[in-house]
């Protein structure tokens, strides 16, 4: 007889290997070392394949990575909702029970990387910023920080008909229509001017007279021109035989470096950014007033922002009562997981109790109360009593009634205050 | 002869009442019901991962997934196979789009631990490993409900949809294309 096939080794290996046609197979298969030996090889795969895979993780962390992917995945996912429940005040309700169990805490999920099981290899943190590298050394020899403003101030005093354009505001500049024209000049964003051509002391003779296709020639380095003093010499300054590119003050002496050339701007231009920054300044500080004034609210709650459809009408609050109004619009629900009664939350957070009945007044069991925009739930026990802890003030709570398959969710408008009577809810 | 039993991979529906719940969003609900399938679905993340961190990574997104698609989850059957189909799908979408090199056997255990030299079974635990990520997924998948989950071929065919001779005939297949990959190593050495 011919030896067993992988199909026959590996269902006799699984004990699969059964039926009338079995029998002769595994008589084969009790005396043929080769079928054994090749049944042998399989089974060590597997018991390898138990050992590689049968790992019992840390069960706590696992529930805590499917506690917190669930909430946050919960988070944006609202059920079905439907019009407004029916609500009735029960002014001769009983205050809220201290001694009821603490609805669950309201920790936003954050996030939820589980340690991985026995794996010890550390993070690795690669810098973000090439610290390392030590800053190029300069190598340039000093430069003069401005070379040539006579331009500028060339275009900007020879009167509106000359100027085709507002300087400084990176167009060219007219060409003033004299001989002495400038040289090949590119603009500075901040309006200024410079020469591609270096200016050179002038060489003329006294009284030579001056080719008037070459440009004029320069005596310093902001260049003058005819009938006006220098530009340094306006600013009061003059050069520093010192330090090339330089400049010191006439009077005191004073080396100044920069030159304050930014500060000889027109007047027009600097009391035009000076208003601008005045005018941002007075609207933040009123915007900052506004914003204090309204987190003054009289009503003592915090400052709270809804978003969404705005409600039909503000609820109208009656001290002493319960404070129950239906809700008509469906804003965002935020759900959260229920933790432990006991668990630790937020002193600062009124607690509101009350009882869910249908329309003869019995209590309704195990229907499921979410406070929108939280993630607090609650269910209701046999008495049809719950308990939920929001933050103060108006809250839409959601009501699903879990007795009546593909019942819709009703949302009822609920004031967490302090000293808040207990609330009695009608389902239909 | 029928051999199915009731294993968490096959119990049909084992609480429609809980399942209901979560559907409507009692999140304790969902939790009780993730909560009764994290062990098989970490092994099976960790068998398509072979790695403990990405196995947490794929758990984590296999819950986050299925969290979304609660609503239609199948009421009338057991949830596991349908979260092990969404760890697999996740997976494979995610080494299709990272381009991964499946095959290789890293320098640790599925589990994280380093590679015990001195052991007798490293060599074997090795080779094994990598004639296991060449096989097919859906090979290496057959062949992990029969070895590790210890399903009966009646319970694979139930589980993903194929006949038992076809789950017979892969899991044999995949059996000997270990011992080849086996056989072909030891040569080489």
């Amino acid at each position: 007889m011919s030896h067993l096939s992988i199909d026959e080794l590996s269902a006799s290996l699984d004990g699969s290997l059964t039926g009338p046609g079995s029998q002769p197979l595994l008589t084969h298969l009790a005396s043929c070392v080769l079928c054994q030996e090749q049944q042998a090889r399989y089974a060590l795969h597997d018991s390898a394949l138990r050992r590689l895979f049968q790992q019992h993780p840390d069960e706590r962390a696992l529930d805590s990575l499917t506690r917190v992917v669930v909430e946050r995945i919960a988070r944006f996912t609202p059920p079905a909702s439907a019009g407004p429940a029916t609500i009735q005040q029960d002014t001769h309700a009983t205050p809220a029970d201290p001694a009821q169990p603490l609805p669950p805490s309201r920790e936003p999920s954050r996030g939820m990387r589980v340690p991985a099981a026995g794996a010890a290899e550390p993070l690795e943190l690669a810098p973000r910023l090439d610290l390392e590298r030590a800053p190029e050394a300069k190598t340039e020899g000093p430069k003069p920080l401005v070379e040539s403003y006579d331009a500028f101030n060339d275009s900007a005093y020879a009167g509106p008909v000359a100027r085709e354009s507002p300087p400084m505001l990176g167009r060219p500049i007219a060409k003033i229509p004299d001989g002495d024209a400038p040289a090949t000049k590119k603009e500075y964003r901040h309006g200024g001017v410079r020469r591609d051509t270096p200016a050179e002391p002038t060489s003329e003779a006294p009284g030579r007279r001056r080719d008037r296709t070459q440009p004029a020639p320069r005596d310093d380095g902001f260049g003058m021109k005819r009938g006006q003093q220098p530009a340094w010499s306006r600013m009061g300054l003059e050069p520093d035989p010192s330090s090339p590119g330089s400049y010191r003050e006439t009077l005191t002496g004073a080396t100044v470096s920069p030159p304050p050339v930014n500060g000889y701007r027109p007047g027009a231009r600097q009391s035009s950014s000076r208003r601008t920054a005045l005018l941002a300044t007075l609207a933040l500080a009123a915007g900052l007033a506004a914003v204090a004034l309204a987190m003054r609210v009289p009503t003592g709650a915090h400052l709270s922002f809804r978003f969404g459809h705005a409600a039909d009408s503000t609820p109208v609050t009656r001290p002493g009562t319960p404070e129950l109004q239906n809700a008509t619009t469906p804003p965002p629900v935020d759900v959260a997981v229920p933790q432990p009664a006991g668990t630790a939350t937020s002193n600062e957070e009124p607690r509101l109790c009350g009882v869910i009945v249908d329309t003869k007044g019995r209590a309704v069991e195990g229907a499921l109360l979410t406070v929108a925009a939280t993630t607090t739930q609650a269910r209701t026990g046999a008495d049809g009593r719950f308990c939920l802890q929001a933050p103060a003030g108006w809250q839409l709570v959601e009501v699903l009634d879990l007795r009546v398959t593909g019942a819709p969710a009703r949302q009822v408008k609920m004031n967490f205050a302090p000293g808040i009577a207990e609330s009695r809810i009608v389902l239909p | 002869m029928d051999t199915r039993s009731a294993t968490p991979w096959t119990e049909a529906g084992q609480d429609p009442e809980k399942l209901r719940l979560a559907q409507r969003g009692d999140l304790t609900a969902a939790l009780e019901i993730f909560g009764a399938h994290k062990l098989p679905l970490w092994r099976t993340c960790l068998l398509v991962t072979r790695d403990a961190r990405e196995a947490a990574r794929l758990y984590e997104d296999t819950i986050a997934r299925a969290t979304r698609e609660l609503p239609g989850a199948p009421a009338q059957q057991s949830l596991l196979p349908w979260l092990a189909r969404l760890a697999r799908a996740i997976d494979a979408d995610r080494a299709e789009s990272d381009k991964l090199d499946l095959s290789s056997v890293g320098e640790h255990r599925p589990d994280g631990r380093p590679w015990d030299e001195s052991a007798p079974d490293t060599g074997v635990e090795r080779h094994t490993l990598h004639g296991l990520s060449l096989l097919d997924p859906d090979d290496q998948w057959l062949l992990a409900l029969r070895v590790i989950e210890q399903l009966s071929y009646d319970d694979i065919a139930q589980v993903t949809g194929a006949t038992v001779e076809h789950v017979a005939e892969r899991v044999a297949f995949a059996r000997d294309q270990i011992d080849r990959e086996m056989e072909a190593e030891e040569r080489a050495a």
